[in-house]
């Protein structure tokens, strides 16, 4: 039996073990990335997302995410673990999430995101993220942060500066991703689009 | 004991998902692509992100460059892209040798396979309005110095950014260096190779 079809039947057995009590939530991750997630009791989230590179088919990569997510007074915090192949398994990726957000006066958040992190082609890298965002209104965060977590796959060294906005069931967050080692700089900023609806 | 059967079959998840994962560990051949500014400038992560990768591109590097970074190094698969900065050695004078040291140096690589880019045409404010006859005429002499060798596979990117005696501008962000669309071009040529 293939990757997928393991990993298929394990996380539709897992989903159709639990009552329904649940919502559901499509977006867009990093501009390249499609997602399907499924949260369970406010706190579990089972999600599935797919790549939209320029590629073949069989170029494509499938991830399978679990995240567990609370939260203590003014600590919201996440666990996850993932994993992820091409279709013609070229590659694979698995990994796991821990993050949290500590929120300061109400409106000044601090974030810190650990992420443990095995590619076949790269190996094993312990990637972070650290920063902090402000809510200059309920609505709208402003967000900078130091990132070794790839956008696509492989990590770098990058900063990442936009804006975390949530209206209702819909959340959008365009960030600005600048490379801060290499040559040529300049010409590696990438605009990454996140957007999320949630029913 | 609910909550432990609930507990174990959330381990039990984990686990599988990823053991599922990490299952069968494969090897992809690694990308180093060696070369210029149009090289270092290439977010190949965007471009290529099924394909491990190296960036060794060097603005404003040439013939000196080149042979530094391939000397006493093995690579798996390697993408070279090099040699408009050298184009004043590219004249009538200076081509033959220049040529004949350009091919020994990518040959002597110590590589699985290299794939060589063509030079690319160019019409930067400063540059000789001969310019792409003697990148034209460069290419030419690589290309048949090369042929025979089945560890490298040339490609000729050029035709597609020179369009009725003109740099097709589009594929350009100033004439020289490229536009996204440009490396959009740059990479299906290359990944036309490598999915083969």
């Amino acid at each position: 039996m293939s990757i997928f079809r393991k990993l298929l039947l394990v996380t539709l057995l897992t989903l159709s073990s639990f009552a329904v009590r649940a919502q559901f939530a499509v977006g867009l991750h990093n501009t390249r990335f499609a997602e399907i997630g499924y949260t369970l009791k406010s706190h579990y989230t089972f999600q599935l997302s797919h790549s939209l590179f320029s590629e073949k088919p069989a170029f494509q990569e499938i991830k399978f995410t679990f995240d567990y997510t609370n939260a203590w007074r003014d600590l919201r915090y996440n666990a996850a673990a993932y994993g992820s192949s091409t279709w013609n398994g070229d590659y694979k990726t698995a990994g796991a999430r821990i993050g949290a957000r500590y929120t300061l006066a109400k409106r000044f958040h601090i974030l810190g995101t650990l992420n443990p992190h095995y590619d076949t082609g790269y190996g094993y890298n312990t990637c972070f993220a650290a920063g902090a965002s402000v809510n200059f209104i309920p609505a709208i965060a402003v967000r900078l942060q130091y990132t070794t977590i790839p956008d696509y796959r492989m990590s770098e060294k990058r900063l990442h500066a936009g804006f975390d906005a949530k209206v209702g069931p819909l959340s959008v967050s365009p960030i600005l991703s600048i490379p801060l080692e290499g040559s040529s700089q300049l010409s590696k900023f990438r605009v990454l689009a996140s957007c999320s609806y949630t029913f | 004991m609910k909550r432990l059967f609930s507990k174990i079959r959330m381990h039990g998840f984990l686990m599988l998902l990823v053991v599922a994962s990490t299952g069968c560990m494969d090897n992809q051949p690694e990308l180093t692509f060696v070369g210029d500014s149009i090289v270092a400038r290439w977010d190949l992560d965007e471009f290529f992100p099924h394909y491990p990768h190296t960036n060794l591109g060097l603005s404003g590097s040439g013939i000196g460059y080149l042979q530094r970074t391939l000397a006493g190094r093995s690579f798996d698969d390697l993408v070279i892209l090099s040699g408009t900065n050298d184009n004043y050695s590219f004249s009538d004078g200076h081509i033959d040798s220049y040529v004949s040291l350009y091919v020994s140096t990518i040959e002597s690589a110590d590589a699985n396979h290299i794939y060589l880019y063509s030079v690319l045409p160019r019409d930067f404010a400063s540059d000789d309005p001969a310019v792409n006859d003697r990148i034209m005429k460069f290419n030419d002499m690589v290309s048949h110095a090369v042929a025979d060798n089945p560890a490298i596979t040339y490609i000729n990117a050029f035709e597609y950014f020179y369009k009725d005696g003109q740099i097709d501008l589009a594929l350009y962000s100033d004439r020289l260096h490229l536009s996204r669309d440009g490396y959009e071009v740059l990479a299906s040529l290359l990944k036309g190779l490598l999915d083969k």
